[in-house]
């Protein structure tokens, strides 16, 4: 704030100096004579004057052993300025800091792009020498991996403050470390935990092929880019630890972080191997999943120094009772004695997957509803949400695939794309929008890798759902089937061993084309492929709708169910299949642990509300209709079934007037159906079969009377492959 | 070159562009500036390094030696030297608010953790403090340019009343009147934050 806001300065400095030339006496005639003339000038007069007197004292010393003070204390660091360049680099912020070197977000003058720029701590710096640190980088630096973060540069940095300083300098990765997530979320979403470790896993294995161990894996040093985890510093803490060896000045110096350190790296004794770093990243793991790592900081210190021996960390199921107790086993492999461990960081990763996925007993309700899914074409808009107090439930596909499925691409860009997809198709309420965004990233995938099938395969999946909504952004429903099969087609001729090829191929048939005969060929396949993919048991399940096979439909329903517990999708389709077994109220007991889920899944009140009508209880389905949605030919069927035909009568004019095969068929049969009008609904229903609209949902005890219709058996003989047109 | 540090870059440069701005040549200001922030830095530490442990900066001018290490001064007129010094004083001014910037980025950082606190937090206060002169004298030359350089030249600089008169071409009794005038203000303008 400027102390003299009122009165020109030109005006007071004038003033001013004539008064400071007088004596006390003449002072104050002066300013008494200057107030009756502009008090405001006199008063701001008087101020500076008292301010002249009391400021004697300020400012008196020059700044110069401050100066002297303040210089020295810096220079005991190295600190770069905002703006300040060296060589060809110009800072732009400081980053961070950790124990050995500061980072700072540079610009790369001579080459135009941005870099993390790591500056050794000066004490580090001066125990060796410049010449031994490039030379011992160098190794590390020929590493080339897309999950490694590569060395751009390194050198001596002279500010002309204290004295010289190693740097060295790589790539600037968007984003934050896995230090930073974990901070914002310290239980990690078990996909993304099981994601990480075998991203990181990847890296490992190839640097330990290359004969190069990382000695310091921690979540500091795991960059969470657009493309998944990088490991940052490879090669820089054996660098460190090689070229202080003969130093006698740190004779103790241990490059690493305690917390993850294996035992045979904190005692110093024995050879290092790749082994240590698969104990670190058994303990990232174990970080990531229960937000704790296994040992504590004072634990670690007192191992070190051999006062304890170290007691087993807490079961990670114990922290998280999401976890089975079999990842325990898993995690504490990752982290025994070296000999014992995992050999590799794959083999650790794969088995972490296992004991996470695959063949969890259900454990409550509550877990399962945390899951999220999407459906298959028969449902509309599903949604999806997890439960506030489970957040960190993982996440499930709908289709049973993982998010973190290995990718069949060598290109990180594309396969990031193909991950952003996924997580889009599994992450939220099934819009418009989100349908037309995972479009938009399935086809940059294969934008970027022409040859990408497990791409292919989603970008199928998602078009045969622009099928179902009747229409998506630009796509219309019919144009949504027909690329549905030709991209499914694509994905298994760029990878006839890829089971969500195949098993998507078998969905988009029977769903979308309404060729049961091939659908089954095509799952089959895929089944073969990979037997405990839940996605194809649970595509199987609804091929058994189709074909009026019920004790088929439910034995594999249960079985992706099993594979894939927390999905809220397997486990509605399995109250669908319970259902068609006749099995009424179990079919009911399965949906009201679905319900946990709020707003329930548009298949789960499908099958709810088409339970009720088959028990005669029709006030409980047109309520449970009703809640879902009051515009659904559903909700208007279930009306005109209690007598009320009104709401049907109307939305069936509404729908005849509009009726285009765009359209599709299939809602008018279910109004003529509700309004008793089997003329018309055979006639709809064979419609509803040329424009491709028919649902496996016709296949339901709600519909038993129409099936025994002989009429219907037209129906069948061209679900079963004659007639139709594709 | 009697005095001059032949080691320093730059040496005969400075000179040049000393001489060129005693010409009038305005543009050089720019250039110039930098190299006398770098070599003023540069003899700063080596002072300091030199006089150890005393942290002192020694009690004869920093911007002396500096003139003296860095000017032919066979080649420099004397209005030229005035010049010199008031740019150097400008500058040791800047050296002074970047090192308490780097020390506050150190603080941020936390990679003080080994060091005694009660140094830190005196240099601390003082750092603060320093940068808060620094903005004020930005507004009080917006009022008056050569009080922000009395400013520089007595108290970054350490130069005398005498000295402060000469470089500026004044008075020693204006200096006095002008050094008053500007601590008044900043003691003002500071005393309200």
């Amino acid at each position: 704030m400027d102390a003299t806001p009122h009165v020109a300065w030109d005006d007071i400095e004038r003033v001013l100096d004539q008064a400071l030339t007088l004596g006390p006496d003449d002072r104050s005639a002066f300013l008494e004579q200057t107030r009756s003339g502009d008090p405001a000038l006199a008063a701001e007069i008087e101020r500076l004057l008292h301010a002249v007197e009391d400021s004697n004292g300020f400012l008196a010393e020059s700044s110069l052993d401050f100066a002297a003070a303040l210089m020295a204390r810096v220079a005991k660091q190295c600190v770069l300025l905002p703006g300040e360049r060296f060589q060809n680099y110009e800072v732009v912020r400081e980053l961070g800091h950790g124990g050995m070197a500061t980072v700072y977000l540079a610009q790369d003058l001579r080459h135009g792009r941005q870099v993390a720029l790591k500056v050794l701590r000066p004490e580090l710096s001066s125990s060796f020498g410049a010449d031994r640190f490039a030379r011992e980088i160098a190794f590390a630096a020929r590493l080339n991996h897309p999950r490694i973060l590569p060395l751009h540069d390194s050198g001596t940095l002279d500010l002309g403050i204290g004295e010289p300083v190693l740097f060295y300098a790589m790539p600037y990765v968007e984003g934050r470390s896995l230090r930073d997530r974990l901070r914002e979320e310290p239980q990690l979403p078990i996909p993304e935990a099981i994601r990480i470790t075998s991203q990181v896993a990847d890296a490992l294995d190839s640097a330990h092929r290359h004969g190069v161990i990382h000695r310091d894996i921690k979540p500091e040093n795991i960059l969470l880019g657009e493309g998944g985890a990088l490991v940052a510093d490879f090669g820089i803490a054996v660098a460190i630890s090689t070229a202080s060896a003969g130093d006698q000045s740190h004779p103790g110096w241990i490059a690493g972080t305690p917390l993850y350190m294996s035992p045979e790296q904190m005692s110093g004794s024995g050879t290092i191997d790749g082994r240590s770093d698969i104990y670190a990243l058994g303990v990232v793991a174990y970080e990531m999943l229960t937000g704790q790592p296994p040992f504590a900081g004072a634990t670690v210190t007192a191992v070190l120094a051999g006062t304890v021996d170290a007691a087993p960390p807490p079961s990670l199921h114990a922290l998280r009772d999401v976890i089975p107790p079999a990842a325990d086993a898993v995690v504490m492999r990752a982290l025994a004695r070296p000999e014992d461990r995992y050999p590799t960081g794959g083999e650790f990763a794969e088995a972490l997957q296992r004991s996470l996925v695959v063949r969890r007993p259900r454990r409550s309700a509550a877990l399962v509803a945390t899951a999220i899914i999407a459906l298959s074409a028969t449902v509309v808009g599903t949604t999806l949400l997890r439960r506030p107090g489970a957040a960190s439930t993982a996440l499930h596909a709908a289709t049973g695939v993982p998010l973190y499925r290995p990718h069949q691409t060598g290109n990180l860009g594309a396969y990031d794309l193909y991950t952003r997809g996924r997580e889009v198709v599994l992450g939220g309420t099934r819009t418009e929008e989100r349908q037309i965004q995972a479009i938009k990233y399935f086809k940059q995938a294969i934008a970027a890798d022409s040859t990408y099938a497990a791409a292919y395969a989603e970008l199928a999946f998602m078009y045969s759902t622009v099928g179902s909504n009747n229409g998506v952004g630009d796509l219309s429903r019919l144009e949504g089937i027909q690329l549905s099969q030709a991209t499914a087609l694509k994905a298994v001729a760029m990878d006839s061993t890829l089971a969500d090829g195949w098993a998507v191929l078998g969905f988009v048939r029977m769903n979308s084309l309404l060729d049961l005969p091939s659908a089954k060929a095509a799952l089959d396949r895929a089944l073969a492929l990979d037997p405990s993919s839940p996605r194809v048991h649970s595509y199987l399940s609804v091929w058994y709708w189709w074909s009026e096979r019920p004790r088929e439909s439910l034995a594999e329903a249960q079985r992706a169910s099993e594979l894939d517990p927390l999905s809220v999708l397997l486990g509605s389709i399995l109250a669908g299949a319970l259902y068609n077994s006749g099995r009424y109220d179990q079919a009911l007991e399965q949906i009201g642990k679905l319900h946990d889920v709020d707003p329930p899944l548009n298949m789960t009140s499908m099958v709810a509300g088409a339970i009720y009508l088959s028990k005669g209880m029709l006030a409980e389905a047109i309520r449970t209709y009703q809640k879902w949605d009051d515009q659904s030919p559903w909700t208007a069927r279930a009306l005109a079934l209690a007598g009320r035909r009104g709401e049907a009568k109307r939305m069936l004019a509404k729908e005849l007037a509009g009726y285009t095969k765009e359209g599709g068929a299939f809602d008018i049969v279910l109004l003529y159906d509700g309004l008793g009008d089997y003329d018309q609904v055979f006639s709809w229903l064979e419609k509803a079969v040329d424009d491709h609209s028919l649902w496996p949902t016709i296949m339901w005890p709600t519909f038993a009377h129409l099936r025994a219709d002989p009429r219907f058996e037209r129906i069948r003989q061209r679900l079963n492959g004659s007639g139709i047109v594709q | 070159m009697e005095g001059a540090d032949p080691s320093a870059p730059g040496n005969e440069s400075i000179t040049d562009l000393l001489v060129r701005l005693g010409r009038g040549d305005g543009q050089v200001m720019d250039q110039l500036y930098p190299l006398v922030y770098e070599q003023l830095r540069r003899i700063a530490h080596r002072r300091l390094q030199t006089e150890r442990p005393g942290h002192t900066l020694g009690t004869t001018g920093l911007v002396h030696e500096t003139y003296l290490r860095l000017v032919d001064q066979t080649r420099v007129e004397w209005h030229d030297r005035a010049q010199f010094y008031a740019l150097a004083a400008r500058a040791m001014r800047r050296v002074l608010v970047d090192y308490a910037r780097r020390y506050g980025a150190l603080q941020r950082g936390g990679g003080l953790r080994r060091v005694p606190l009660t140094e830190d937090a005196a240099l601390s206060v003082r750092g603060e403090a320093l940068l808060a002169l620094d903005e004020a004298l930005e507004r009080l030359a917006g009022h008056n340019q050569r009080l922000s350089q009395v400013v520089e030249c007595r108290y970054f600089a350490g130069l005398t009343e005498e000295e402060t008169a000469e470089v500026l071409g004044v008075t020693t009794r204006t200096v006095q009147r002008d050094w008053a005038k500007a601590r008044a203000w900043l003691y003002l303008e500071l005393r309200e934050k």
